[in-house]
């Protein structure tokens, strides 16, 4: 057990695939709250991607960092461009200048050949039988954090009280191997202020009974927010007891907190245009490249109750997903921030 | 080393090309990588263990007292390319000077809690600051007060040269030095090092 270990109580998040909708409102909520300063023009520290896909950054997947069998594996860090970089748009056209030409808002100078979400829709598979969904992502808020192993300096460390991962950014002396070691690759580096940042979890606002802006913004419902040792609260619910909430890529072995219900696909055509019912068009071994093994009893648990819901039966496990009730997303995170005097 | 006594003034010396430092020799000092068993990170320790970035095999170091009393140092090296930025996947080029602040420090760890070490530390886009920084231990610099601490270099030959200058300030009995090849991803504990103290002889 590493130093990352030592936390008291985790807060974990559960994202419903099923209910994302691709919108990338907890992407705007997120940057419009916390990557507006210098140096954060290109950081998207929550990102939904298309999947199948490259992700953000571009080809994340293959960057390593985390552990193999408990061993750090050497891993690179995603530059400005891996990311898309800082889109400059011609907001002085269009909404200050009078825009008598009616310009539209368009991307300013070089065009760019990268950004987050690039590959959007795009999916996979063939036609009829092509398929995607959407995954955001942010930090996983790691139980075993390779960024926190990482650092030389002691600069970054699991808060005990919620499990979050903080960095003391007067102690990072910008080295990033945070960023080559975290395998999600969700570390950034701001080139002004020459050190690294990443998703800090909404601190403020979760110290104040708030949701993070990704999970409360989120118009599908699908984040939900709490302590995964609340065994009355949703995330146990869904990880512990119903087992369908998974990590990402528990292969990398940081025991991740962020957890996915894992999306279910129509029903395949067959060549002579029947339907088979039993079948899936994700295929089952790329939900297991994502989520690992357990992928596979998490899918049957979900379409035993759907089909128990859609025959009249009562589902808890739909209950809980379907949240009629906002506030039962994260019951212990339910003020509304425009209550609170911020400092 | 000694430290020459060049009867120049400051302000000459701190021109890496100038003039004043012709004709003064000092020492070619061989630089090593730094071990990475003993670095205070698991990933650094385990990730690197079987290739460490790599850098300058030596710098040329002269130690000098200008004519004003400051005592001033210059270290070269060569660096086929330059990096004077953050970049993709690349750290700016760097150097630092060490020295005991008292007694025996011990130099691979950098110090100790009871031994702690200076350091003078300059990077390319510091825009000519030179960062004075204090460690008790590897993974322990702090920022220091650099009062008088200055720092000016110079790229030329495929070379850099920089020149720290320390208003007023006493010779050390020792020093080390570390140079970062920031292109090869030298940074932080992965860096050239000299093996071992480099006795200072102030001529004084």
């Amino acid at each position: 057990m590493s130093a990352s270990t030592t936390g008291t109580r985790q807060i974990a998040m559960v994202l419903d695939l099923n209910k994302c909708i691709g919108c990338q409102t907890c992407a705007v909520a997120c940057k419009s709250l916390w990557c507006k300063d210098e140096g954060t023009d290109y950081q998207w520290w929550c990102t939904v991607n298309t999947m199948p896909g490259r992700g953000t950054p571009k080809d994340y997947e293959e960057m390593g960092g985390g552990y193999k069998d408990s061993i750090p594996v050497r891993g690179i860090a995603p530059s400005r461009e891996d990311f898309g970089g800082g889109w400059k748009f011609n907001h002085s056209e269009v909404f200050f200048d009078g825009n008598p030409e009616h310009k539209p808002l368009r991307v300013a100078g070089e065009q760019p050949q990268w950004g987050p979400n690039w590959d959007e829709d795009q999916g996979a598979g063939e036609y009829p039988n092509s398929y995607f969904y959407y995954m955001p992502r942010l930090c996983n808020f790691c139980t075993h954090a390779a960024c926190v192993d990482a650092c030389p300096r002691g600069a970054m460390a699991k808060r005990s009280s919620d499990g979050i991962v903080v960095r003391d950014e007067d102690r990072c002396r910008g080295y990033q191997f945070c960023a080559e070691a975290c395998p999600y690759k969700k570390i950034y580096f701001n080139y002004e202020l020459k050190i690294s940042q990443h998703c800090i979890g909404c601190i403020p606002r979760l110290e104040q009974g708030v949701a993070p802006a990704c999970a409360r913004q989120c118009p599908g419902r699908l984040v939900f927010v709490g302590y995964l040792d609340d065994e009355d609260g949703p995330i146990h619910k869904l990880v512990n007891e119903w087992k369908v909430a998974l990590p990402l890529h528990p292969e990398y072995e940081t025991l991740p907190n962020v957890y996915y219900i894992p999306p279910l696909a129509p029903a395949p055509f067959n060549e002579d245009g029947s339907v088979n019912e039993a079948g899936s068009r994700i295929p089952p071994e790329h939900l297991e490249s994502q989520f690992g093994p357990g992928v596979h009893d998490a899918i049957d648990t979900l379409k035993t109750e759907v089909e128990k819901a859609r025959s009249g039966e009562a589902s808890g496990l739909m209950d809980l997903l379907i949240a009629y009730n906002w506030q039962d997303l994260f019951p212990d995170f339910t003020r509304d921030p425009i209550d609170i005097t911020w400092d | 080393m000694k430290v020459i006594d060049s009867g120049e003034s400051s302000e000459s010396l701190e021109d890496p090309k100038g003039q004043a430092w012709q004709g003064l020799s000092g020492e070619t000092l061989a630089l090593e990588p730094a071990p990475v068993d003993g670095q205070p990170s698991r990933y650094v320790a385990a990730a690197y263990q079987s290739g460490a970035p790599t850098g300058a095999s030596e710098v040329d170091v002269i130690a000098v007292r200008s004519s004003g009393g400051d005592f001033m140092l210059r270290l070269s090296w060569p660096d086929g390319d330059p990096d004077i930025a953050y970049g993709e996947r690349k750290f700016p080029d760097a150097a630092a000077v060490m020295f005991p602040a008292s007694g025996d420090a011990p130099l691979q760890e950098m110090g100790s809690p009871d031994q702690p070490v200076n350091l003078w530390y300059w990077r390319p886009d510091l825009d000519g600051e030179c960062q004075a920084l204090t460690a008790t231990g590897l993974g322990s610099v702090e920022r220091a007060d650099g009062g008088g601490l200055s720092a000016k270099s110079a790229y030329d030959d495929g070379k850099w040269m920089v020149v720290f200058r320390n208003q007023g300030g006493d010779v050390p009995g020792k020093a080390a030095v570390a140079v970062w090849e920031g292109g090869a991803g030298q940074r932080g504990g992965l860096k050239s090092v000299t093996g071992s103290w480099q006795n200072l002889e102030d001529a004084q």
